[in-house]
């Protein structure tokens, strides 16, 4: 078995999330505004909106 | 897709429990073995092309030793990975295509610099701790073109029990290149290299420092902790250039240069990427209280964070990320009578105030 023949689970997913751009850098913005407070959940509602766009890609 | 997942994590290395290791113990230096010689067996090309890291730094010490000048009769590479400090001493470097006056001038002065220094060393002695990555290049013709003899010597870095590295006062040199990084007792291995070295001989090392890989680290930490609240070491505790003086100083090293560069690889398309190429350098994490699993949130979240607070946007609108290797070279040498020593408090002839 040889290392980055096949596609890894994790390239897969990172692969999904090309057509979450605008969903992706809204959870990246506001990361970016609570970076030296954040605590658990703060930006769950962008991460939602996030995670849904990239599992509906990854299904296809 | 599963199936395939349970099949990639059976090449990952499980952490081991903490409490069978000393309470200094930091790195587990078993899965690191494991993790550097994997890749060299099992894909030694796409090995050698992630060497990028290995042949600048060996480029750069070879730049260094020629200010130097000394016999290196027998030298010492400690953690030769797969000898790139060889490789570069015998590979001419190409002048690069539409190179200016002042770049052709230092290629040409750093070719001249490696004839200069192969036919200073009569013996090489390659040590590392990986048998498939010390012998992965020994057929390559690079082997040949050195004039002086090679011994290579697979031994643990750590352990310091091979007979390599028996004899005291035995090297004129010792050079450790981007290998000190995964020592667990840092003062005791320097402590060893400078029992090795003949009395005034050089130590000239590289290593990883703090700033290494800071973009990774705070990306992962950043969405560890809002995605999941806590944080776990993803990314290596490293030395910070600051404490390097009080390390040498305290192995016996005297007169010591230490300075740092960040080298900046960019491009990267996302997180994945980035983690690849460390994985084929055999430099993913090996930290003893890693966690085994990154889980899909954290990842989704960590790449995200790491473009929108690192990445660079091109013309074109495209995202790359850059990865940061904080690198400190550091120069010492082993304590002789010979050296120039201060002279005795209060023996001074001369007033500075009649000076100034």
């Amino acid at each position: 078995m040889s290392l980055n023949k096949k596609i890894r689970p994790a390239k897969r997913l990172v692969n999904a999330t090309g057509k979450c751009a605008v969903e992706g850098s809204l959870y990246g913005q506001c990361i970016l505004q609570k970076y030296a407070t954040i605590r658990k959940d703060d930006c769950a509602k962008e991460f939602q909106a996030f995670q849904q766009c990239v599992n509906a890609n990854i299904a296809k | 897709m599963y199936r395939l997942y349970g099949a990639r994590r059976c090449l990952a290395t499980s952490a081991e429990s903490q409490a069978r290791q000393s309470q200094f113990n930091v790195f587990d230096r078993r899965a690191k073995l494991v993790q550097r010689s994997r890749i060299a067996q099992l894909n030694p090309q796409l090995s050698r092309k992630k060497e990028y890291l290995r042949d600048e730094v060996a480029l750069k010490t070879i730049e260094r030793l020629a200010f130097i000048t000394r016999d290196f009769t027998k030298v010492l590479d400690f953690g030769s990975h797969s000898g790139n400090l060889l490789k570069n001493l015998t590979i001419k470097t190409e002048i690069p295509v539409g190179a200016d006056y002042a770049e052709t001038e230092i290629t040409k002065q750093l070719n001249n610099d490696k004839l200069v220094i192969q036919d200073k060393i009569k013996q090489l002695y390659m040590l590392d701790s990986s048998k498939e990555l010390l012998y992965r290049d020994i057929d390559e013709p690079f082997n040949k073109q050195f004039k002086g003899e090679v011994i290579r010597c697979v031994g643990d870095e750590e352990s310091f029990n091979h007979t390599c590295l028996e004899q005291s006062d035995q090297y004129d040199a010792v050079i450790s290149n981007l290998s000190l990084h995964w020592i667990n007792d840092l003062p005791g291995t320097l402590a060893n290299i400078n029992r090795i070295l003949k009395p005034d001989g050089l130590f000239m090392g590289t290593l990883f420092g703090g700033d290494t890989l800071y973009e990774l680290r705070t990306s992962l930490q950043l969405a560890e902790m809002e995605r999941k609240g806590g944080i776990s070491p993803r990314v290596s505790p490293l030395v910070n250039v600051n404490d390097i003086g009080t390390l040498l100083n305290r192995a016996g090293f005297s007169m010591l240069t230490i300075d740092a560069e960040d080298v900046v690889v960019g491009g990267f398309p996302d997180i994945v990427s980035v983690c690849e190429d460390l994985q084929a350098m055999g430099e993913q994490n090996a930290v003893l209280s890693r966690a085994n699993t990154l889980p899909r949130d954290v990842l989704l979240a960590a790449n995200e964070i790491y473009k929108s607070l690192h990445g660079e946007t091109d013309d074109k609108g495209v995202t790359t990320l850059p990865v940061t290797f904080n690198i400190i070279f550091m120069i010492g040498w082993k304590k002789s009578d010979s050296q120039p020593q201060p002279l005795a408090r209060g023996s001074g002839q001369v007033s500075l105030k009649d000076v100034l």
